[in-house]
């Protein structure tokens, strides 16, 4: 290897990276001419770069969605809060008639809809009655 | 196939639907680059995580004047490049990787394998971390040198400097290897 080959050397890198231009290229391209060590080093430069690029793309291994909780849907208490509307509504509804604490042993899961069947009962009672009156 | 912009939009506005179609599209692209800079498929998987979480956070500061494969890729090495210095977390993956052989190796699991120990793969792991980073970012994923300079924060210069001295180091190796 020459000594301006030393020196050269990394515009001969520049210039397979398509870096190089205007008075150094044509510096480079006049020594490349004659010069079969800088010629062998270009080759063997490009052949890493070209061995770089086609390096297999790798599977990435199966995992869980990792898009974080959307914050915009309902957060968990405000959905448990909506779930328990509707029994709320009921056992607001079978007791509102005279509206007192119930006691612990009426709080079975069944006593709230006795207690609406028994208002449904007075109100066909009643309309029943009604209807007898009319006719 | 909506673009990587339209997703971008959709994701700031709530969506979280587009950020898992990012995932998806990204997450190969994302899991090799960690996996050619760290060496190591389960440091790899964590790199990919903590990359797309942060891509995630930081949507925000994103400006769609850049493609988002060259900012989410970026990102990706500069996680690795944190991952690595985190010596405690090297160790534990030494242990993890020590201690957890399974019996038979998945197809994906060899795969890596067989990388790890593929003369290339193997000699860029010589490489230190930031100028295999570097590297990998230009060559491997062809990112402009001025973002792999923003990502990496040296000097444009430098980053010429490290693929100059590392595609060196690599004829050289590889020289040795094969004579």
């Amino acid at each position: 290897m020459r000594s301006e080959c030393k020196h050269l050397e990394p515009l001969v890198h520049d210039y397979a990276e398509g870096w190089l231009v205007g008075a150094e290229r044509e510096r480079l391209l006049r020594h490349l001419v004659d010069c079969p060590d800088c010629q062998e080093k270009l080759k063997a430069w490009s052949a890493v770069g070209r061995a770089l690029r086609e390096l297999p793309r790798l599977p990435a291994p199966v995992s869980e969605s990792f898009a974080p909780v959307n914050e915009n849907e309902p957060k968990f208490a405000l959905r448990l809060a909506l779930a328990m509307c509707l029994p709320v509504a009921l056992m607001i509804t079978a007791y509102s008639t005279q509206w007192q604490s119930p006691k612990w042993e009426q709080l079975t899961p069944y006593e709230p809809l006795l207690r609406l069947a028994e208002r449904a009962q007075d109100w066909v009672l009643t309309l029943w009655v009604w209807l007898r009156g009319v006719l | 196939m909506p673009e990587d912009a339209t997703l971008v939009a959709q994701c700031l506005r709530g969506d979280t639907r587009a950020f898992d179609a990012l995932v998806e599209r990204y997450r190969d692209r994302v899991f090799s680059l960690a996996f050619r800079i760290l060496g190591e498929a389960s440091a790899a998987e964590d790199a990919m995580q903590e990359s797309f979480l942060r891509a995630y956070t930081r949507l925000p500061l994103y400006d769609p004047a850049q493609p988002f494969s060259t900012w989410l890729l970026c990102l990706t090495a500069r996680v690795c490049l944190n991952a690595r210095r985190d010596r405690a977390t090297e160790l534990r993956y030494l242990e993890q990787a020590a201690k957890a052989m399974p019996p038979v190796a998945t197809l994906e699991e060899r795969l890596y394998e067989r990388e790890q120990r593929r003369t290339l793969q193997r000699l860029l792991m010589r490489l230190p971390a930031p100028q295999r980073a570097a590297m990998l970012m230009y060559y491997y994923e062809e990112l402009p040198i001025a973002e792999v300079a923003r990502a990496l924060e040296v000097p444009e210069g430098t980053i010429k400097t490290w693929l100059y001295r590392g595609r060196e180091s690599l004829r050289r190796w590889l020289e040795e290897e094969l004579a």
